[in-house]
């Protein structure tokens, strides 16, 4: 009996230990937020080498201080990394997504929600683009649409259905594509990008504006050259844990793969679950506001809507993920019954039920109860991308300009600006990418062809 | 047979155990491993873009040809110094740490031939960043004086200049398979006679 008891504490312990390794991670986005990015880059660094599993999930918010401590090349290197061990990672059909989380998400290295496999492609775009000393940016861009389209494809349901065929595309990479293509003077291929621009996200107004250009075939006067402010404006969507109803259509779902998996129909009655649902930041700046030259120059439109990407996907795909946690919490409770059941079978056999053994039979229950008391959902995600990808286009003459930028909410200009003096090549593209992740906080510009080194982040001078 | 019960029973209890505390660590974990390999064994074939056997395969044919035609056309008593200029890359895959190692390759190559003398990537970048020029400016008479003038102040002039430049037309054939295209041009241009040739190596490659 002691013998038993112990075996369930030992359970109990270990279960909880499984449990706890998952969640400890440490909040980088707040100091991210506040413009200490030195001390989130050493942070993330130290999480990476610890916790070797999910090194790519640090990478990827690596990747992003980096490109804020303006190391443009870093920031390559580590999402490049983090892309290939997500893309390993990726599951490869949809009962095999339903059936490998048996277990406890948390405990699995972290495989990505979809739109982050898509969006880390159309980071290493843009930090490539930023770094200004490679050629790979168009190839990013173009892997951006063709990530999604493999996501999508790769996930077909029980009916033939494609669940994921309602996701939002990304527009983000289109449009980096187009910039290229009209840069390098290929105005067929650009005009492909902004159509596909256009339809994707018809809030982008300045689309018209690009096509019509690209048709008549000219990239920016003689003289000039463009300055392109590409934005991460605000905190993207972050998961929280949600107590989520077992619908019939969740159940219809999960009745299907037990029977399959198991070979009987029997499951156990589970009416609520745990599943990591998507939430937003209310106070997010809504666009960034330009000037050149201490002049207005305008202000960025929106391209790619982090926040609607994550929240739709979710809602597309939510009774699968309810389906999952139903399906986690059927086989731990299906396994405690059946250690109970074979720890009883000898005492059907004498006849007798002694309080040796309803004792044990408690310390299963325990367990079991504990197993899937300890059972929470998985709240990681890549928390420092931006709430929304945006772009503002300025044709400016050759020679230095200082771009001037400040976040704004609702069209008012808000918090302090943040400058950039840049060097600008007639006939040519200078990138210039802003991160403003809320109105007050720590923002950071940076640019393909600096003339002058930006200002160094908050916690430069205190750094080691 | 209660012996035998209780038993199982415990087995069944620790398989339980086992699977409940070791299966999720486990499903996740994998030891990083390397080797040396050996220089008889064959090139990797990358799994999802070009990788060494396609880049070796690329290289190696576009170059011959560019030595061949070029090449023969051309006779010099000296050495004909060469700039050739980083790659390209229009293709849907990033070129990433193969950037340099293409320029590398294609710049021993043409060093082997014995013909030419190829200048270092270091003095190109610097012309470049110098002269505030991108490589498709080269094609304009103007700009390209500019250029080879500063490798001239450099002692390091430019005879010919070497464009490499990678494409890839992709077919895709479901969810899971597609046939992927590599082309790689390298476009030369003799500056002393203003011609210019062109040669191109194809590998295809399938995905699954």
């Amino acid at each position: 009996m002691d013998r038993y008891l112990n075996s369930s504490m030992a359970l109990a312990v270990g279960l909880f230990l499984v449990s706890c390794a998952g969640g400890q991670r440490t909040n980088v986005r707040r100091e991210f937020d506040e413009g200490r990015y030195q001390s989130s880059h050493e942070k993330l660094t130290g999480l990476a080498r610890k916790d070797g599993k999910n090194e790519h999930l640090y990478l990827l918010e690596r990747g992003v201080v980096s490109l804020a401590l303006d190391r443009a090349g870093d920031a390559v290197r580590d999402l490049r990394l983090a892309r290939d061990r997500l893309d390993d990672l990726a599951g490869t059909d949809y009962v095999g997504w339903l059936s490998s989380m048996m277990l406890d998400d948390r405990q699995l290295a972290y495989q990505g929600a979809d739109y982050e496999q898509v969006l880390v492609r159309a980071m290493l775009a843009l930090a490539d683009l930023a770094d200004g000393n490679s050629e790979d940016a168009g190839a990013y861009a173009l892997q951006v649409a063709s990530r999604q389209r493999k996501i999508i494809e790769s996930f077909r349901a029980r009916d033939g259905s494609l669940p994921k065929s309602s996701y939002r595309q990304v527009a983000f990479g289109s449009y980096l594509k187009a910039i290229i293509d009209e840069e390098a003077l290929k105005f067929d291929l650009a005009k492909i990008q902004f159509q596909k621009v256009k339809a994707i996200e018809p809030r982008f107004s300045p689309a018209a504006a690009d096509i019509k250009r690209v048709v008549e075939g000219h990239h920016s006067s003689k003289g000039n050259g463009v300055v392109h402010v590409l934005a991460l404006v605000g905190r993207g969507p972050f998961r929280v844990e949600a107590e989520e109803p077992v619908t019939r259509a969740a159940l219809a779902i999960a009745h299907y793969i037990w029977a399959s998996s198991r070979n009987r129909a029997a499951i156990p009655n589970i009416s609520r679950v745990k599943i990591p649902a998507v939430a937003v930041y209310e106070d997010n700046p809504t666009e960034v506001h330009v000037s050149a030259d201490a002049s207005p120059a305008g202000s960025t439109s929106l391209l790619t809507d982090i926040e609607t990407l994550a929240l739709d996907e979710f809602e597309a795909i939510r009774e699968h993920i309810v389906a999952r946690a139903f399906l986690r919490r059927a086989f731990k409770v299906t396994a405690t019954q059946l250690a109970i059941e074979a720890a009883n079978r000898g005492n059907d056999r004498r006849g007798e039920y002694t309080d040796g053994d309803a004792l044990r039979d408690l310390g299963i229950s325990a367990a079991g109860l504990l197993w899937s008391a300890l059972e929470g959902a998985d709240l990681r995600c890549w928390s420092l991308l931006p709430a929304s990808f945006q772009a503002l286009r300025v044709e400016l003459s050759e020679g230095e300009h200082l771009i001037s930028l400040q976040a704004g909410k609702k069209g008012v200009a808000a918090g302090t600006p943040r400058e950039v003096k840049v060097h600008v090549r007639d006939g040519y593209n200078t990138y210039v990418v802003a991160i403003f992740p809320s109105m007050e906080g720590g923002a950071c510009v940076l640019s393909s062809d600096a003339a002058e080194p930006p200002s160094p982040p908050a916690d430069a001078s205190g750094s080691p | 047979m209660d012996l035998l019960q209780g038993n199982q029973m415990k087995k069944l209890f620790s398989v339980v155990c086992v699977l409940g505390t070791v299966l999720p660590i486990l499903s996740s974990c994998s030891m990083p491993a390397g080797r040396i390999m050996k220089t008889t064994e064959p090139d990797s074939v990358g799994s999802r873009a070009a990788g060494a056997a396609t880049f070796d395969q690329l290289l190696s044919g576009a170059v011959n040809k560019l030595l061949l035609s070029h090449g023969a056309a051309r006779e010099a008593a000296t050495k004909l110094s060469v700039a050739v200029l980083r790659v390209e890359n229009a293709s849907a895959e990033e070129l990433g740490d193969w950037q340099e190692q293409i320029f590398d390759k294609i710049s021993t190559s043409i060093n082997e031939s014995g013909r030419y003398q190829t200048i270092s990537l270091r003095y190109i970048d610097a012309g470049l960043r110098e002269s505030r020029l991108k490589s498709g400016d080269l094609f304009i008479p103007a700009k390209r004086r500019v250029f080879l003038d500063i490798l001239e102040a450099a002692k390091v002039p430019a005879q010919v200049l070497i464009f490499p430049k990678l494409t890839t037309g992709t077919t895709e054939l479901g969810p899971k398979r597609a046939q992927r295209n590599y082309l790689l041009t390298l476009e030369l241009v003799d500056i002393s006679t203003g011609r210019d040739f062109r040669v191109s190596e194809e590998v295809r490659k399938a995905y699954r």
